[in-house]
């Protein structure tokens, strides 16, 4: 299959500059901190006060969530680095012409440098995951409350990658693809805004209706806490096949446009 | 020619970007066992005709056919018949060659079993053997553009496009080049563009210019136009005795008595020759073969 050896070749690539073993370093790095913080907080604040209440929140909600929520923050500063190389570096070196000149279609090299990325995206994601889940030697955890934390986290990440895919198709300068990115995903996650607040006229209720529909914190939010809607994932899935579906487009229009 | 022998048939071939066109109304095909000579001035628009016939740009009007597939309807199996080196080798500098081969082969979809069998052999034609392990990134310029070449060659394609192979090698990476071309001219077509002409004159079958986007000059059989001899005397033979001479003949008188022989497509017999100016007793001072007028042409055509 030619999409599993570019995925290949592109997820290499990864573990050959120092690009992709520091963002391991330094993600890993971040995510073990936050994971000790909240767990160190977690035994001196909160256990004590446990007894108080009837059904207190337990360990995954207070150290898992917590360190996952805290941890997608930050992701969004690194996976437009990451992600910026897919196609920007290729033009900038002028190699994307071995892919072109070959005979495959502009789909299957999107979608097999996409799945690259992912690949290298299950690596970081399986390192946090690894981390969390030795919680599971001293305490019971709520699995599905993890499981469904790490792949809400895979749902975003992909979603972002795709988005910076996209735009490192649109120039050679891969911090600009990543810096267009950022400012998209942030203005995603921005949206998330309480309209409660203003007047409760029609015109608001329904832009806050739309900014409900938008925002990506308000998909990830509900999914972290384990709970698994279709409209969520849908979400992620639609924007992800979009990005992916207009870097497509992109190729096919640059190789026609005159 | 008959139509199915034709590797490459262009006809009509125009690409344009906004206003301006690169190339306008090209006209050309390739047949087994031919080099194809482009020559140009730089800008003159060989590397979009070339980018144009691996598929890499699409044209704004035109039909092309290579090795009976249309290029433009059916890309994926036009393209597997094509190897193409680019002007700057595409090629992935934290790869190592073997590595970089090996994907390449992949790309073209060379089957699983034949992978290592194709990959050895590229290496093996191209004199990679010894850098096989090595990162591309360390190589030099020679051996990065062998690479490069050996990519083109990966998938055993029946039609073989080099954009300016030789350019920035230092003479003997020439020579190595040119041998490996001509090694592999049997089996295949090739299209090959470059500067220097002495160099086209010695590779190329038929040759074309381009300028501003269109061709201005084909020659059809350059070899039969490097078999011209010319012949310097002190002092001219009578005219019976020039009798003797084969083929046409045209005589020049300057400070020097000169006779071009121009003996078509067939080889002229140098040792009889002088065997003829040794009996007569000819004052016979030089003797030499008369390079193609390829620059003249090359330099009217271009120039203004």
């Amino acid at each position: 299959m030619v999409i599993l050896s570019i995925a290949r070749h592109e997820l290499k690539k990864y573990f050959k500059s120092p690009l992709g073993w520091s963002a391991l370093a330094i993600v890993t790095a971040v995510a073990s901190y936050m994971f000790i913080e909240y767990l160190v907080l977690y035994v001196d604040k909160y256990q004590p006060q446990m007894h108080k209440y009837t059904n207190p929140p337990g360990v995954t909600d207070l150290v898992i969530v917590h360190t996952i929520a805290f941890i997608s923050e930050f992701y969004m500063w690194i996976i437009p680095i990451i992600a910026m190389n897919i196609f920007a570096d290729e033009k900038k070196n002028g190699t994307l012409g071995l892919l072109q000149s070959s005979p495959i279609s502009a789909a299957e090299m999107v979608v097999g440098k996409y799945l690259g990325i992912v690949g290298f995206l299950l690596v970081i994601l399986m390192l946090l995951f690894s981390m969390l889940i030795l919680l599971r030697f001293d305490v019971e955890l709520d699995l599905g409350v993890l499981f469904s934390g790490i792949i809400s986290l895979f749902l975003l990440l992909s979603l972002w990658a795709a988005a910076t895919m996209y735009f490192s198709t649109l120039t050679k300068t891969p911090i600009i693809a990543a810096i267009i990115a950022f400012a998209l995903i942030r203005f995603f996650w921005e949206l998330d805004i309480d309209v409660s607040s203003y007047p409760d006229t029609e015109l608001n209720r329904a832009i806050g209706k739309v900014l409900y529909y938008a925002s990506t914190p308000q998909r990830f939010g509900t999914m972290i806490k384990g709970i698994i809607r279709t409209s969520d994932i849908s979400y992620f899935v639609i924007f992800t096949a979009a990005f992916i579906l207009l870097s497509i487009r992109r190729f096919d229009a640059e190789r026609l446009r005159y | 020619m008959e139509e199915e022998n034709k590797l490459i048939d262009v006809k009509g071939l125009v690409r344009r970007f906004g206003k301006q066109y690169a190339v306008k109304n090209i006209n050309f095909s390739l047949k087994k066992g031919e080099v194809l000579g482009f020559l140009g001035p730089n800008g003159a628009g060989k590397s979009t005709t070339m980018k144009i016939l691996c598929g890499i740009l699409a044209p704004t009007a035109g039909e092309i056919s290579v090795a009976g597939i249309d290029l433009l309807a059916k890309p994926k199996e036009a393209k597997r018949h094509i190897g193409f080196l680019s002007e700057v080798p595409y090629l992935y500098f934290d790869d190592t060659v073997t590595e970089y081969l090996t994907h390449c082969a992949k790309l073209k979809r060379v089957e699983k079993k034949d992978l290592i069998l194709h990959v050895t052999e590229a290496l093996e034609k191209c004199g990679l053997h010894d850098v096989a392990n090595r990162l591309i990134g360390n190589l030099s310029k020679g051996y990065r553009q062998r690479v490069g070449l050996a990519q083109a060659i990966i998938h055993k394609p029946q039609i073989l496009i080099l954009d300016e192979p030789t350019a920035g090698l230092d003479p003997g990476q020439i020579v190595d080049v040119r041998e490996l071309i001509l090694s592999l001219k049997d089996d295949v077509g090739i299209i090959f563009s470059s500067h220097i002409l002495p160099e086209v004159e010695n590779i190329c079958d038929r040759v074309q210019i381009i300028n501003k986007g269109e061709i201005v000059y084909r020659a059809d059989d350059i070899k039969s136009q490097k078999r011209k001899l010319c012949l310097v005397f002190d002092e001219l033979p009578s005219e019976s005795e020039l009798d003797i001479l084969p083929g046409k003949k045209e005589v020049v008188i300057d400070s020097k008595a000169c006779v071009y022989i121009d003996n078509g497509a067939s080889e002229i017999d140098r040792g009889l020759l002088l065997q003829a100016a040794c009996e007569h007793k000819w004052l016979l001072s030089e003797m030499y073969d008369v390079k193609g007028n390829l620059e003249k042409v090359y330099l009217n055509l271009t120039r203004y």
